[in-house]
């Protein structure tokens, strides 16, 4: 049970130093609030502005597999991906005003919605669900502490 | 240095009991920091009153923080200019209080100026120079050792034979301080000044003015001269001179405190020679000055100051600095251009977007990257949306008035903002104020310059809202429906020799059929330019190519995506059909005739094969200057792509050059190691060796592989200028048998895009001076031609 908690408690605390490091490092940006008829064809002529872009992955909703308003846009420099986060982040793409986000790297799988019908999380539930995720682990983690406080000193 | 805002100056002394030790002194520095950064910014209280509470603070903590407060002015000095009068001014009234501090911030000055002069920082020295100047008039420096600083400076450029650069700084550092910071009460000054100033004055005559054509955004002279920037400089200090040293417009806040100032003991400076050129040495560019708007501009409200009022400069200079601080954050940026102090004596937003106009055409390359200044632009707008759209719109009519003489790079960057800037606010324009272009020819400036427009907007929405949003009467621009054109689609009466063959092919393609696969089908395929001898097959076919290729990019035409993944997929069928030079050549050909009206997708599948090494550099750059592209060789988009594919080269060369230095720091390393565990045991030394040897190896291997890089980078550049020459040629010579003008817009644009070359990527360029000389750029020449070539000699100083 020790030995579980032990691996458990370092995998929940090693998991955020990795994801933050992959952050810092990445080239990856997650692109929201996008229109269903934004093509690939557009997000490419936008976010080519702050550099050479190495691949766009269009978000599908994961029933439907059509558009549904998120992607990611990989940049071959971390320089340019930075830029875009100051200058395209926040402007209109399809007459809406879009969002960047970092984002670790794309993996196969991450571009289906994961929002309840199988489009895009809302930015409301992006926000509860990170909540949600915060709670939990720091609650957890406080147990964890609890229970092997408690051990030593029983 | 950070320009944190500090916002808890109130919880300092709360709950002091939480925090150690330990972390208080540095809390304190943080503080200063932020309180002297602070400075001079929006505040309940007066510039004035605040002043003087900081200089009690400072004073009070110079017993235990002189280090830090020294550190922190000497960096504001360097990295904020446009507040220079607010710290100078806080200087004085430290070294009135403290006189052993005014003299040692004044040495760590000094010593701060030769390390920046040393590192080649020229902008900031400047600043510094500045910085010491307006000391006089702080009375914190003695006037006739200020003065003595500049007889040096002027001295460097009487030598003869110094290079450029080095006599346009000193001049440039000279004129800057004569100019903007004499204050009129400061007489001993005064006299000493005009004798330099007088020395100076044969100076800009001795400096070469060849480079200063290709720099200029409008050939034209009116209605703005585009002046070298030391020839306006010169032209201010002049009337400066004549209006007996009198400026008003610099906020000067000593001026309140001079009572106090004065009584203050000043410092005399040690002695400063400016360092001797030396090669390596790198001056700052010379650049024009950019002037779109005069007083007629601005109808209403404060007059603008004229071109050569030192007004004008001062005002440039401070937003030009503004930006240069805070360009990474666009909504400060925007908002510190807008809380300009004395913003209510001058049309301010003609001033940024002036400037802003300045430093996105400043040849050869803006400040910073073209995408800030749209989005900076936005935000300006966004917080001013009563008045600055319109001077926007004022200054976009401006300049389409005056595409005709606009330099095409110029033009370029102008169709890419303005296709941007109208995606962000639906399109909307008053398109019918530009109806005079129809009736053009429509390869002149202006209707050239809206169809280019309607294209890039086109990419950035679709085909049917461009159709929308323009006048029936442009029909004529707007761009063709980005659709395929498949050659095999349908059954005609004379069948296409292929057609047969690019349904099998399809069917193979859908069925999943591997590269082997293919390449068998393939086989079959006749070769319209097959000798009698070549009975494998295996030479150049541009009918396998045509069949294979349109049918490829035919399956996967739905999107970017289809098509990366086509390529992909096919990478060795395709390697395999272009192993000629001559299939390279007709790869781009095949896919340019399919993609005709797609030139955005033409461009992303260029540089697909590229970096796929399906092609290589001079391939593309052959097929733009070959006979089938004639058509579209004056469009926007061609030129995108060679300078693209030019990039992709050159980063090429910086990454193996890169791996090679890792490696063999790696090897020195590994020796240095070794030296020092020599001794050690056998077995461990035999590992080393290994290692040694492996790494030795890789060194040779990508020492190899830089070279031939950089043999086929300059290749590269040697192809194009020698496809520049060969056409610009042709229609020299042809014009001149025919007896017609040279100067039709088709040389215009060429000529333009040859400079365009150089001046993008000067850099890589000015490494085969020599092989161009001898080899292209030969007295030989056509002088039109040469005289490209001489003006980017006479960039370098």
């Amino acid at each position: 049970m020790d030995k579980f908690i032990t691996i458990f408690f370092s995998f929940s605390f090693g998991n955020r130093y990795e994801q933050e490091k992959l952050l810092k490092q990445s080239c990856s940006l997650y692109v929201g609030n996008l229109s269903f008829y934004t093509t690939e064809e557009q997000v490419h002529e936008l976010f080519s502005k702050s550099g050479d872009v190495k691949r766009i992955v269009i978000g599908l909703d994961k029933v439907k597999k059509t558009a549904c308003g998120f992607c990611f846009v990989e940049y071959y420099t971390r320089a340019d991906a930075e830029h875009a986060m100051r200058f395209i982040n926040g402007t209109r793409l399809d007459d809406r005003i879009i969002r960047t986000d970092w984002d670790a790297g794309f993996k196969e799988g991450r571009q289906f919605g994961r929002g309840k019908s199988g489009g895009q999380v809302s930015d409301k539930a992006h926000n509860e669900i990170t909540m949600i995720t915060i709670i939990i682990t720091s609650i957890f983690q406080e147990h964890v502490f609890f229970v092997t406080s408690k051990k030593k000193h029983n | 240095m950070s320009r944190r805002r500090h916002s808890d100056e109130g919880d300092a002394g709360s709950q002091p009991h939480k925090r150690r030790r330990t972390s208080e002194p540095i809390e304190i520095e943080d503080r200063l920091e932020s309180l002297i950064c602070r400075v001079g910014e929006k505040s309940t209280s007066s510039l004035e009153s605040n002043l003087e509470g900081l200089a009690g603070v400072l004073e009070a903590d110079l017993p235990n923080y002189k280090g830090k407060i020294l550190r922190i002015l000497c960096a504001v000095a360097r990295l904020l200019p446009e507040k220079l009068t607010v710290y100078t001014t806080l200087v004085g009234l430290l070294n009135a209080r403290n006189y052993n501090f005014g003299g040692e911030f004044v040495e760590a000055m000094i010593r701060q100026l030769k390390e920046t002069l040393k590192s080649n920082l020229y902008s900031e020295a400047v600043y510094l120079v500045r910085f010491l100047s307006d000391l006089v008039n702080c009375h914190v420096i003695a006037a006739p050792s200020m003065v003595a600083m500049f007889e040096n400076f002027v001295s460097v450029t009487q030598e003869e034979d110094i290079p450029q650069g080095l006599n346009s700084s000193s001049v440039y550092a000279v004129n800057l301080n004569c100019l903007t910071f004499i204050w009129k009460n400061s007489v001993h000054y005064l006299t000493r000044f005009n004798v330099i100033v007088t020395q100076i004055i044969y100076k800009p005559l001795r400096r070469q003015k060849t480079h200063v054509s290709m720099l200029q955004v409008w050939t034209a002279e009116k209605p703005h001269p585009q002046e070298e920037y030391l020839d306006c400089l010169w032209a201010q200090v002049q009337k400066l001179k004549k209006d007996r040293w009198q400026e008003r417009h610099i906020l000067r806040p000593y001026i309140a405190f001079d009572s106090v100032l004065c009584e203050a003991l000043q410092h005399n400076l040690p002695p400063f020679t400016p360092p001797a050129h030396s090669d390596d040495a790198v001056y700052p560019m010379p650049h024009v000055v950019f002037r779109m708007f005069d007083y007629t501009d601005a109808p209403e409200g404060p007059v603008m100051p004229g071109s050569h009022s030192v007004e004008r400069f001062v005002i440039e200079e401070n937003l030009r600095c503004i930006i240069k601080s805070h360009w990474r954050e666009r909504k400060t940026c925007a908002a510190q251009l807008l809380s300009y102090p004395g913003k209510n004596k001058i049309p301010l937003n003609y001033h940024i977007v002036e400037v802003i106009f300045g430093e996105l055409f400043q040849l050869p390359s803006p400040p910073h990257i073209d995408v800030m200044y749209t989005a900076l632009l936005i935000e300006l707008c966004k917080l001013q949306p009563g008045s600055l759209p319109q001077v926007l719109a004022q200054a976009t009519e401006m300049m389409y008035m005056r595409l005709d003489t606009m330099n095409t790079t110029c033009i370029d960057r102008l169709i890419n903002w303005f296709s941007h800037h109208l995606s962000n606010f639906q399109f909307r324009w008053s398109w019918d104020d530009w109806a005079d272009c129809l009736t053009q020819d429509i390869e002149k400036p202006k209707p050239k310059f809206v169809k280019e427009v309607l294209e890039k907007c086109m990419r950035l929405s679709y085909h049917q809202r461009i159709v929308d949003i323009v006048p029936q009467s442009f029909s004529a621009l707007i761009p063709a429906n980005p659709v395929c054109s498949y050659k095999y689609e349908e059954e005609t009466e004379c069948p296409l020799p292929g057609l047969a063959m690019a349904t099998t092919v399809s069917n193979a393609i859908k069925n999943r059929a591997s590269n082997e696969e293919i390449l068998i089908v393939l086989k079959d395929v006749p070769n319209p330019n097959q000798d009698d001898d070549d009975d494998e097959g295996d030479g150049f076919n541009p009918l396998k190519i045509e069949v294979f290729l349109q049918t490829l990019l035919h399956l996967a035409a739905k999107s970017f995506s289809h098509s990366f993944s086509a390529l992909a997929k096919f990478h060795e069928v395709l390697k395999n059909l272009t192993d000629s030079d001559e299939g390279k050549l007709h790869i781009l050909r095949v896919l340019y005739e399919f993609w005709r009206n797609h030139p955005q997708m033409t461009s992303v599948l260029v540089d697909k094969l590229i970096r796929t090494q399906i092609v290589d550099c001079a391939a593309v750059a052959n097929w733009i200057f070959s006979p089938e592209m004639a058509h579209d060789f004056t469009r926007f988009y061609v030129w995108e792509i060679l300078h693209s594919t030019i990039r992709k080269m050159n980063k090429h060369v910086q990454k193996i050059q890169k791996e090679l230095d890792e490696a063999k720091e790696k090897l020195e390393k590994q020796q240095n190691k070794k030296q020092r565990d020599s001794g050690d045991e056998e077995d461990m030394e035999k590992n080393s060796e290994d290692e040694e040897g492996q790494l030795e190896e890789q060194i040779e291997r990508l020492q190899e592989k830089v070279e031939s890089a950089q043999s086929e980078q300059k290749n590269l550049f040697l192809v194009i200028f020698q496809r520049f020459i060969m056409l610009l040629t042709e229609h020299l010579v042809r014009c001149e048998t025919s007896g017609v003008d040279i100067n039709t817009t088709w040389y215009k644009n060429c000529i333009e895009r040859l400079q365009q070359i150089f001046l993008m990527h000067y850099v890589i360029i000015q490494q085969y001076i020599g092989t161009l000389e001898n080899l292209l750029f030969t007295a030989e020449l056509d002088h039109h031609i040469l005289a490209v070539y001489q003006q980017f000699c006479a960039l370098q100083l």
